[in-house]
Parts: C-alpha cells; sequence; structure tokens
C-alpha cells in the first residue's frame, strides 16, 4: 500500500486537483442552470400563458377571473401584458406580490389608481399630504409600493392592477393554477362565448432552452471550461503514462509469470479506481471549504451534491479510460499484445 | 550556463506533446489573467467617472416609455411645432443642462471613408456634440480645434466636423466632404481632430468606455435641421444634470402637456450600482475560471517537472560526478520554464492587441513561473549524489 501511494503520489495530487476544479465547475455550472430557469417580474417556472385572440367583446377581464377563482388551488397570480413593455397589470387572488419589495403601504386596496414601481425608479414619484404620487402619461398613481429588481434578468419596471372592466382578449399569465384547471375554466368562458379563440403555453423552460441561455449568458467561461477539460484530459493521458512507466518492473514480472494485458489491465484498473476514489473525497472536502469561504457566493450560491455527483462521473469516465489506453499503449510498445494475439 | 540552456531545450524537445499542452494551457492562463485585470480597471474607472460627473450634481438619465402611437405621432407635420419646442426646452433651457448622446450612422459617399468600415459596412457613426459634452468628457483636440459658442447657432454653407483620431489618416483639418441626409444634401467641413482614446460613458447602454476614435461630432445646432429627425435624434437619449430633482418632474410633465413623448428618469448613480452588480457576477466568474485554470496549471506544470526530474536522476547523478553544481541543475529546470513564459505571453499580447495592465499580467505570469519551478527545485536540492545514482528509472 505505501509503495502504492508513494508511486502514485503525483496522480493523487493530480486527481485532487481535477476533483476540486470539476466540483466547483459543475456547482456553478448548475448554479447557472438553476438561474436561467427563473422567469421575469418573479413568476414560478409553472405559469402558463393564456392567449385570448378573439371574442365578441361581450366577455370582459373580470369574467376570466370569475371562472378561475373556482379553480382548485383556491390562490393564484395573473400579469396582464400590454403592448408597452414598461408595464404590466396584475391581480392578486389571496397571492402575495412576488417580487422582493422595499416597502409596501399597510391596509391599502390595490384598486385603479394605484401602482408599485422599481426601486431605481421611485425618484419620479413626488411627495403629498403623506403620499406618494408618479405622474404617468397625464394621470397621477398613488406609489404603494417599490420593489427590486433581478439585476441579471431584469423586468418589468412598473405594476397597475388590472382593469377588471377591460375586454378580455390579450395576452395573460396565470402562476399558480395548473394548465388543466386553466383550461377548463377556459371551456366555461368559450361556451359563453363561442368564437373565443385561446391559447395556452407552459411558460416552463425546457432543458434546451436553459442551456442555450447559460451558454449565452457565459459563453467565455463555457468556452474556457471546454478547454481546461481538454487540458485535464491530455494531464491525464500524460500523468497515467508516467504512472505506469513507474510501475513498469511490476507489470514486467507479472507478465513473465503468464498474466496477460486483459488481467494485467483489470489489476490496474482496481488500483486506478482506488487512487481517484481516494483523491476524489480530498478533493471534493478542499473544494467544499473554498466554497464555505464565500469567497464566489455570487456565482456559486450553493454547493450542490449533483455537482459532486457529475465530477466524481467525470473523474471516474476520464481515469477508466486513460487507462485503458495507457495499458493497450504500455502492451503494444512492449510487443505484449502481438505475442498473445499469435498464440 | 549555455550548456543548460541548450540541454533544457533538449528535453523540451523530447516532450513534446506534453510541452504543447502545457503551453496552450500556460496561455489561456495568461489571457485569463489579463481578461480579469482589463475587467477590474475598467470598472474601477468607470466608477471614478460617474463619480466625476456626478461630484457636484446628480445627472439622471431621461428614460424614454413613450408608445409606438406616440413615436409615430411626432413625425406628424402637424407636429414639428411641438418637438421643436420640447428640443429648446431641453437643450436651450438655462436652468439645467442637458446632453443627447444618441450616437447615429451615415453612409458618406466619399472613398477616403472606406477603410474606416463601422459595424454596418461602411457606414459610419455621428454625434451631435453641445458645450457640455466637450467640458464633461474632457475632450480635446490633437490638431484643428473644438467647436466655439457661433457653431452652434450661426448657420454655414459647410457644417464644421470634428472627426475622431482614426480619420487623421484620411483627411486633413479644412478637407471637405458631402453626405446625403434623407435626400437632403449636406456639406461638411473638417476643423479638428480628437486626441487618441477619447471616449465617453453612456451608463443605460453599457458599462464601457465609448471610443470616439471613430466617430464623427458635429454640433448641435438646430439652424443645420433639415426635417423633423434633426431634432428626434437627440431627443431619443438625453442625459439631464439639473438644479434639483424637481426639474426632472418638469421635463415629465411639460412633455406631457405637448402630447408627444413619455418619459421617466432614472438616477445615474443608481444604475452604476445596478451595472457594477451586475459586472462583478462578470468579474467573479472569471476570478473563479482563471483561479482554477492557474491551479490547474500550477499543478500540471509542478507534476510535469518532478516527473521529469524522478526520470532523469540517474542522469542528474552522472552530471554531478563529472563535476555539475547544484546551480547548473536547477538551471537546467528552471530554463525549461521561460519558453512558455515568453511565448505565452507573445500570444496573449497577439491575440488581445493590447499593453493595458500587461505589465501586471506579465508580474503575475512571472511570479507563477518562478512557483512552478520552486518545488521541483526545492526537491532537487534535498536530493543527495548516493540517492541520485543509486537509482535508475526506465
Amino acid at each position: 500500500m505505501t509503495s502504492l501511494l508513494g508511486k502514485s503520489r503525483y496522480l493523487i495530487c493530480f486527481y485532487m486537483m481535477i476533483a476540486i476544479f470539476s466540483t466547483l465547475s459543475f456547482s456553478v455550472f448548475l448554479s447557472m442552470y438553476e438561474r436561467a430557469g427563473i422567469l421575469h417580474d418573479g413568476i414560478s417556472q409553472d405559469s402558463i400563458l393564456v392567449r385570448f385572440d378573439s371574442s365578441n367583446e361581450s366577455l370582459i377581464v373580470n369574467d376570466f377571473l370569475n371562472v378561475l377563482k373556482e379553480s382548485e388551488p383556491d390562490n393564484f397570480l395573473i400579469y396582464r401584458d400590454s403592448f408597452d413593455a414598461n408595464i404590466r397589470s396584475f391581480y392578486l387572488w389571496n397571492h402575495e406580490f412576488p417580487l422582493e419589495m422595499n416597502w409596501l403601504e399597510d391596509e391599502t386596496d390595490i384598486e385603479t389608481g394605484i401602482v408599485l414601481i422599481d426601486k431605481v425608479l421611485f425618484a419620479n414619484a413626488r411627495y403629498e399630504d403623506g403620499r406618494y404620487y408618479l405622474w404617468y402619461r397625464g394621470y397621477d398613481y398613488q406609489v404603494i409600493g417599490t420593489f427590486q429588481l433581478d439585476v441579471i434578468s431584469g423586468g418589468t419596471p412598473l405594476f397597475f392592477p388590472m382593469d377588471l372592466e377591460s375586454p378580455l382578449f390579450g395576452i395573460y399569465v396565470v402562476d399558480g393554477l395548473s394548465i388543466e384547471a386553466i383550461s377548463s375554466s377556459v371551456q366555461q368562458l368559450q361556451e359563453l362565448d363561442s368564437n373565443l379563440t385561446v391559447q395556452l403555453i407552459p411558460l416552463e423552460r425546457t432543458f434546451a432552452d436553459r442551456m442555450l441561455i447559460v451558454v449565452q449568458a457565459s459563453f467565455f467561461v463555457v468556452i474556457s471550461l471546454v478547454l481546461a477539460l481538454i487540458f485535464i484530459g491530455l494531464g491525464t493521458m500524460t500523468h497515467t503514462v508516467a504512472w505506469m512507466e513507474l510501475r513498469q518492473n511490476e507489470i514486467d514480472v507479472r507478465y513473465l509469470v503468464g498474466a496477460t494485458t486483459k488481467r494485467i489491465q483489470r489489476w490496474l484498473l482496481k488500483e486506478y479506481v482506488f487512487i481517484i476514489s481516494g483523491s476524489f473525497i480530498f478533493g471534493c472536502f478542499i473544494s467544499f471549504l473554498i466554497w464555505q469561504t464565500g469567497l464566489f457566493h455570487i456565482i456559486m450560491p450553493d454547493f450542490h451534491l449533483l455537482g459532486i455527483g457529475f465530477a466524481f462521473m467525470l473523474c471516474l469516465v476520464l481515469g477508466v479510460l486513460t487507462e485503458g489506453i495507457s495499458t493497450q499503449l504500455n502492451g503494444r510498445k512492449r510487443g505484449v499484445l502481438r505475442k498473445e494475439k499469435a498464440r | 550556463m549555455k550548456e543548460q540552456f541548450y540541454l533544457s531545450m533538449h528535453d523540451l524537445w523530447n516532450r513534446k506533446k506534453n510541452v504543447l499542452s502545457l503551453l496552450l494551457q500556460m496561455t489561456l492562463t495568461f489571457l485569463l489573467i489579463q481578461f480579469i485585470f482589463n475587467a477590474v480597471f475598467e470598472l474601477q474607472n468607470l466608477r471614478q467617472e460617474v463619480g466625476r460627473l456626478t461630484e457636484v450634481q446628480d445627472m439622471y438619465f431621461l428614460l424614454d416609455v413613450s408608445t409606438t402611437e406616440q413615436f409615430f405621432q411626432a413625425f406628424e407635420p402637424e407636429n414639428i411645432e411641438k418637438v421643436i419646442s420640447f428640443f429648446e426646452f431641453i437643450f436651450e433651457n438655462e436652468s439645467f443642462k442637458a446632453l443627447p448622446l444618441q450616437t447615429n450612422t451615415f453612409l458618406p459617399p466619399d472613398e477616403r471613408f472606406d477603410a474606416f468600415e463601422g459595424n454596418m459596412g461602411s457606414t459610419m457613426s455621428f454625434m451631435y456634440a453641445t458645450s457640455l459634452l466637450e467640458a464633461l468628457f474632457d475632450l480635446n483636440t490633437i490638431s484643428g480645434r473644438f467647436f466655439n459658442e457661433t457653431d452652434y447657432v450661426n448657420h454655414y454653407d459647410y457644417i464644421p466636423v470634428v472627426l475622431g483620431f482614426d480619420f487623421m489618416d484620411a483627411f486633413e483639418v479644412g478637407d471637405i466632404f458631402e453626405d446625403s441626409f434623407h435626400g437632403y444634401l449636406e456639406n461638411f467641413k473638417v476643423i479638428g481632430f480628437l486626441e487618441q482614446n477619447s471616449t465617453y460613458v453612456d451608463l443605460m447602454s453599457s458599462w464601457h468606455f465609448q471610443s470616439l476614435d471613430r466617430v464623427m461630432l458635429r454640433p448641435l445646432n438646430q439652424n443645420h435641421s433639415l426635417d423633423v429627425s434633426y431634432f428626434l435624434i437627440p431627443l431619443s437619449k438625453i442625459y439631464v444634470i439639473p438644479e434639483s430633482t424637481d426639474q426632472m418632474r418638469e421635463i415629465v410633465t411639460y412633455s406631457d402637456e405637448l402630447g408627444l413623448f413619455s418619459f421617466m428618469f432614472r438616477n445615474m448613480n443608481d444604475q452604476l450600482e445596478l451595472l457594477s452588480e451586475e459586472r462583478m457576477m462578470w468579474i467573479q466568474s472569471q476570478l473563479f475560471l482563471t483561479g482554477l485554470i492557474t491551479i490547474l496549471t500550477l499543478v500540471s506544470f509542478t507534476i510535469s517537472l518532478l516527473q521529469f526530474i524522478d526520470k532523469k536522476r540517474h542522469e542528474f547523478g552522472i552530471h554531478y560526478l563529472v563535476g555539475a553544481r547544484n546551480k547548473d541543475i536547477s538551471f537546467r529546470i528552471a530554463f525549461q520554464v521561460i519558453p512558455f513564459l515568453i511565448v505565452g505571453s507573445l500570444i496573449r499580447i497577439g491575440l488581445l492587441n493590447q499593453m493595458d495592465y500587461g505589465w501586471l499580467t506579465m508580474g503575475i505570469s512571472l511570479l507563477l513561473s518562478i512557483l512552478i519551478c520552486l518545488i521541483p527545485l526545492v526537491r532537487m536540492s534535498n536530493l543527495n549524489l548516493s540517492a541520485l545514482i543509486r537509482w535508475r528509472i526506465t
């Protein structure tokens, strides 16, 4: 054992470094992937986009809300989009406003004439008679709260309460209800208006969408990581070959007493996997300590267990492949494979 | 020492595949270190610049929240008076200062511009200049002069323009060229060239310093207006330095009263904080990546050198027996790192085509090279002669 560890000290150092690199990188990547799933304006990934394309205008927003209120569960949030990218209207049913609020006035009814605004636009409001007012497109609105938008993903800066008496057609985002519940509510509306056409689109981002966001947002980081992985692969190959050269005498003796390349490969692999696993545990512990320092808290808020799993898989695959290739190369170099074939 | 250098090159040649991989690794590390320095110092400079701009008075950006209908309404002939009225209210108001920072493109049919292709083929960028632009961003000319007070007011047959530094290769002060704008012919006369690396800051568009080296400045002078778009272009991106926040509300209210545009305003300090936070995320990912790849390089190199020492122990032993000193063998090992340092740095300079903070990157690269040699040299000095000649590996 001491001899094995002595001869494998460089390999152990190298695998520890790979473990630190891959564990931290996968954790960062998973954090980025999680972030890519976050939708604007605080809505969850289960939100559904509802698009009412045509109607005879007999239906109003309130009709839609009334049928939704009969659904389960008994709480939801609806945004209605307008042609103006700066504003969204909202309706809350037993639901809290989903964005992080800097302040919110107590006991203020959410009705027409109020507005919630992005903190950075609060300077636009004027103070009058103990209240804040925002002058927006020729009208005064009472500011009842300010919120903090996510720095990276951004969002809508102004939220007005939904006009319940306005015609129904338009685009809505419903959060809190399943697509089935919304679909059955919509069917009730279609019974009232046969001309009503509706589209329901889940807003959850697919794996491909999220990967695309990650790559687009951090193209440079992803490219560098891929390059680093290639270097790791090349480095592993070099160090494994050197490790095998150190053990050449043992290998030769085993060949002399009748071992085949396959058996040699299996024996080396067993020891190699042992080295990888031991190094990985130490490397993983060091990466945990690095994460604990909080140096990279913005890009790596969590230490992902899944990241450790991926990292171990990477080390294992890399190890098995390089060990296999190295043994084959070694056998070929020494002419053992040719002799075995001839036999 | 010459022999040791030759031997070390020979050692590298014998491990060429490994050397190539290590060289690429080293180069990537140097590039990442350079990126980190660039990002950190640019952020620091930007903070200083915005701090300087807002030191005395707050600076605000007018955020256009007009609808598409409002936008098209502004082009209606009956609204031109309103547009001019708002233009004058913003840019000729004595109670606050306003700065248009919209960059626009034009397509001058002059072959002298062919060598300065912009992002969209041969289109060139221009900006409207005011005396505030000159004062805020400390713009100076390297040749000719900047605009004077009369350039912003008088009507000339030739519109005076100041060109960015790069245009000095093709133009001279006094040169004349023409451009067709919406079917109208405009004649320009070069009155000066900006100093090299003249920049301005437009925080609402980007956290980068914007270069003026390939931009044409023309004075904001409504006597040279040809149609309504002359007024609308500068109105599309306005920075204001008011006496108080109330003046910002006055602008918003006046615009609403005219029924033309809807605006909100944003303090540039808030914007800087947001941008800094966003930028910090980028810097942190860079730092993280650079840190990991640097450690990877360090470990790979060190292990590679240690393996080399193990492999060459017997040879080193013979060298010692025939009179070599510790210093000679140490040089042979240290010399192996120097080509990586030189070639890696040259590739970095060649690829990034810049030397900003290059000396810092070079310093870090040198430190990295020393660290790489450290463990192998300590190991070498700890080996005694009998240990060296007792074993023969390979």
